[in-house]
């Protein structure tokens, strides 16, 4: 009867050390914002852009569907694409899917935030605050580094 | 008799096999290893049949840039614009850091910025511009039509397409051209290639003399 016990308990143990690491490796629930950077313009008023990379850890499909910052006249969201010819072009998206347990990465040559008429003290260094709106998470505030590369 | 024979043809056997052996290893393996070693192999997209190239346009900051005098160096042209927020910026950064990666021999090529929007890229807003990136990079512009005849001359296409007053984007061909030391257009290297690539690929032009 002890013996049975005592082989229960190591069970019990064992399945709680697997679910204890089932639940590390999915690192929680909702959305995370990973590396978000921000490449300030070498201009006046020019266009910067945004990256970074959004993991969804829910069970439910979601969206980035908009962004909002101070250190611009006007954020949206766009896509840069390879067309024929090597010709590269760019166009605005209404949304960036994020799929269930999957996630989206905006990168350079990929989907940006565009930051339209950028404010001329945001240099290299600095953290500046965005705000991304989520269609299922709602809004998430993100701290960004501006820097270069 | 024959009990002595069989150890000596063993021996010449696996001499002749030896030798078989020793000969396919050369053939197959050593001599494609050594030609890949010899011959360049290029990321990006070498011209079939090499044509000379020139043309000139007004530098940003002041005076002619005519890509005849810079015969025997590499000349990299890449064609964009200042509001350009993702594209351009990263190919500038991409190119600086294939000079770094080429050390010594980076100072050897001349990177070009060509603006496909000369309405609003002026001589100072170039400078500025490429200044952030390698203040080494020279800036190109010109009236419209002096402009179309560079970008015809290198197959780049530009399209506009304009949004809302504030906001307009140009879709304009991404790739980097190179010319080579004796003043011959002959690669093409793609958008978003990575900077040990194009490293690479301009290491092998820069290996080239001018007889």
């Amino acid at each position: 009867m002890k013996h049975i016990q005592k082989s229960i308990q190591w069970w019990l143990l064992l399945a709680g050390v697997a679910t204890a690491l089932a639940a590390c490796s999915a690192g929680g629930e909702g959305i995370v914002v990973e590396d978000a950077w921000v490449r300030p313009s070498p201009m006046q008023a020019g266009n910067g852009a945004g990256y970074m990379v959004i993991r969804n850890q829910t069970g439910q499909d979601d969206a980035l569907i908009a962004v909002r910052a101070d250190i611009s006249e006007t954020v949206e969201l766009h896509q840069t694409m390879q067309m024929e010819g090597d010709m590269m072009g760019m166009q605005p998206v209404e949304s960036i899917p994020i799929p269930a347990r999957g996630s989206a990465v905006l990168e350079p040559g990929g989907y940006h935030v565009m930051f339209i008429g950028m404010n001329a003290d945001i240099q290299p260094g600095q953290t500046v605050t965005l705000t991304l709106v989520f269609q299922n998470a709602g809004e998430i505030q993100v701290q960004a580094e501006v820097r270069e590369e | 008799m024959a009990a002595m024979d069989e150890p000596r043809l063993n021996r010449r056997t696996l001499l002749v096999g030896g030798g078989l052996v020793a000969f396919a290893a050369i053939a197959f393996v050593l001599v494609p290893l050594a030609l890949m070693a010899v011959t360049p192999h290029y990321h990006g997209t070498l011209y079939d049949e090499p044509v000379a190239i020139d043309f000139s346009l007004p530098r940003a900051d002041g005076g002619t840039f005519r890509l005849a005098d810079y015969r025997g160096q590499v000349v990299a042209l890449y064609f964009g614009y200042t509001s350009c927020p993702d594209v351009c910026p990263t190919t500038l950064y991409d190119l600086h850091r294939t000079l770094q990666a080429l050390g010594d021999q980076g100072r050897e090529v001349v990177v070009a910025f060509v603006t496909v929007d000369p309405d609003v890229d002026t001589p100072d807003r170039l400078v500025t511009y490429l200044a952030a990136f390698d203040p080494a990079f020279i800036g190109l512009y010109g009236a419209p039509d002096q402009l179309q005849s560079v970008y015809d001359r290198f197959g780049v296409t530009v399209i506009s397409e304009q949004e809302t007053a504030g906001s307009y984007r140009l879709a304009h061909t991404g790739s980097v051209f190179v010319v080579d030391r004796a003043g011959h257009l002959r690669l093409r290297l793609h958008a978003g290639a990575a900077p040990q690539d194009m490293a690479s690929d301009l290491h092998f032009l820069l290996r080239e003399r001018v007889p």
